[in-house]
Parts: C-alpha cells; structure tokens; sequence
C-alpha cells in the first residue's frame, strides 16, 4: 500500500498536467486523476508495481477520452450555449497568439518559447497532444503508447510526427520574432 | 542534436517546469485525492490466501448459476424416468403396477385413499354388525 502511495505520489502531477492540457479545466482534470487513482488502487493494486505506470496512464487516456466523447454530446445538445473555448480535434492550433510581452533578453525569450510550446500543445487536437505527452514526456515507446491509447503504432507515429511538426513551427516563429 | 531532439528537450523541459510550479490548492486536491485511491485498498477485506485473485467473480457466478440449475433440473428428469417406468410397468404387471402407482401418490394423495379405505371398512363392520343384531 505504501508502495503505491509512493507511485501516485509520483505520477499524480504529470497526470494532472496531461489531463489539464487535454480539458483546459483545473475541475475536470482533478476529477480524472482521482478516478485514475481510484481505478488502479481498487482493480489493480495486487499487479506487480512494474505494470502500474501503463495502467495509470491507459486508465487516465480512458477517461480523458470519455470525458471529450461527453464534452462532443453536450455541444451537440447544448449547442446555443456559447463555448468559453473551442476543442476541435481537426482545429489548427493557434501559431500566432499575440504576446505582447516581447522582451530581448535571451533568458525571457526561453521562458516565452516555453510558454508559446505549452500553449501549442494545449492546442493540438487530442490524439497528437497526448501521442507526444506519452512518447516524448512519458518516455513510453510506440509500442506502449498504442496499447495505452488503443490505437496501432502507425497511428502513433502519425500523430507524434504532426504534433512534433507544429511544435517546430512554433519554434522557428518564435525565432524569427527575436 | 538534431533538430527534433532539440524541440523535445526544450518541450519537456517547458512542461517540467509547469508541473513544478503547480499551485497548493491543485496539489492539496491531488493529495486528497491519492488519500481516497489508498483507502480504498484498506478498506478491502484482507484476505490471507486472497481467494479473489484465485477465482474470477465471473467464473464462481457462472459455477454457482450452473450448480442451482443442476439441482433444480435432475430432479425433474429423475421424476420424468420413474413416470416413464411407472408408465411401461402398469402395462406389464397389474399387481406390481398397484403397488407402484400407489407409491406414485404424494402424502396427502395416500391420506385420502386410508380414509376412504377405512370409511368403506367401517361400513362393512357396521352391516355385519347389524346383520347380526337383526338375525
């Protein structure tokens, strides 16, 4: 028990990010880690520690998918209802934010670069986002990455190749700004 | 460093600092929130030789629905065999079909025949009773 105490401590603010950058919301992303939590400590705490990384993370793209199936009925259902943001997996993301906080310094144009990538990721569409959350920031190979996110390896590489794609597009824009 | 390996590292390291700089009210949540995931192992029932990891639920419900449905069904076939016997053995033998189709009888089946036999014997001793007195 202490032992996987010791992993979700571990796990439980990546997770968050993952599952923040994938929702936009603090709530909703609080309530996925906790039933990611919940679901591996009741039906799988008897697994031997070294199957527990896999597990949480398929767990945790299990409900990250559920919850944006939901989010796609209810904007459905509620469609007069004016979106705070738009989640569409087939949007651009937004390469050209305003950043009115230009600043020559190399140390702030670092912490812009970083800030304009986080805003990048948050804006790929879901699968891309969290093919290179897993494969790049995880450390999961394809192989572990498709079975988490059920998808085949070809898919994997698809999708990580497009979001790596925007990332770098993002960087040389970034460059030619300084 | 290609370029590739370049964006990567610069990605992970903006995420990186992101997780570190998480605020206390998220991290006081995600505490809370591991707090309720342990205790649920605590509040598991233990279990020395854990018997749920030996039996899936699924297969002991499948066992049990089979065991009650057996028990429910070999009766009724048994009791179909012997009316199937009962049936060849009173074409057969007359006596031995008596007494077989008296034992096919229920309890309550075989009170009301005692009764009925015994009220015609009862007639009978009254009759000679009085034939006696009268002759």
């Amino acid at each position: 028990m202490r032992e996987l105490d010791t992993f979700l401590r571990e796990i439980e603010k990546r997770a968050f990010r993952m599952a923040q950058l994938a929702t936009r919301n603090e709530a909703d992303a609080l309530d996925i880690v906790q039933d990611a939590m919940i679901k591996l400590a009741t039906k799988y705490a008897d697994r031997p520690s070294s199957e527990w990384k896999p597990l949480f993370l398929r767990i945790l793209e299990n409900r990250i998918l559920d919850w944006h199936r939901k989010q796609k009925i209810m904007k459905k259902l509620f469609f007069w209802r004016k979106e705070s943001h738009e989640h569409d997996e087939g949007a651009s993301p937004n390469l050209e934010a305003e950043d009115n906080r230009f600043d020559p310094e190399s140390q702030l144009q670092s912490e812009q670069l970083g800030e304009r990538l986080l805003a990048c990721i948050e804006a790929l569409p879901m699968k891309q986002q969290q093919c290179f959350l897993l494969r790049s920031w995880e450390g999961l190979s394809t192989k572990e990455t498709a079975e988490v996110m059920k998808i085949n390896e070809n898919s994997v590489k698809t999708h990580y190749s497009r979001a790596l794609s925007k990332l770098k597009q993002q960087q040389a824009m970034s460059e030619n700004a300084r | 460093m290609n370029n590739d390996q370049q964006i990567t590292e610069k990605t992970n390291a903006a995420l990186d600092e992101s997780v570190e700089n998480i605020s206390p009210t998220v991290q006081s949540s995600l505490d809370q929130a591991r707090s309720v995931a342990v205790e649920k192992i605590e509040h598991r029932q233990p279990s020395v030789l854990n018997i749920r990891s030996l039996f899936d639920l699924r297969i002991l419900s499948a066992a049990v629905a089979c065991s009650f449905f057996a028990f429910l069904i070999l009766p009724l076939i048994s009791i179909q065999n012997t009316e199937q016997n009962v049936t060849d053995l009173l074409s057969s033998n007359s006596g031995l079909s008596e007494l077989i189709l008296l034992n096919t009888f229920d309890e309550t089946e075989l009170d009301v025949i005692e009764d009925i036999e015994f009220a015609y014997w009862l007639s009978q001793e009254l009759d000679q009773d009085n034939g006696l007195h009268n002759g």
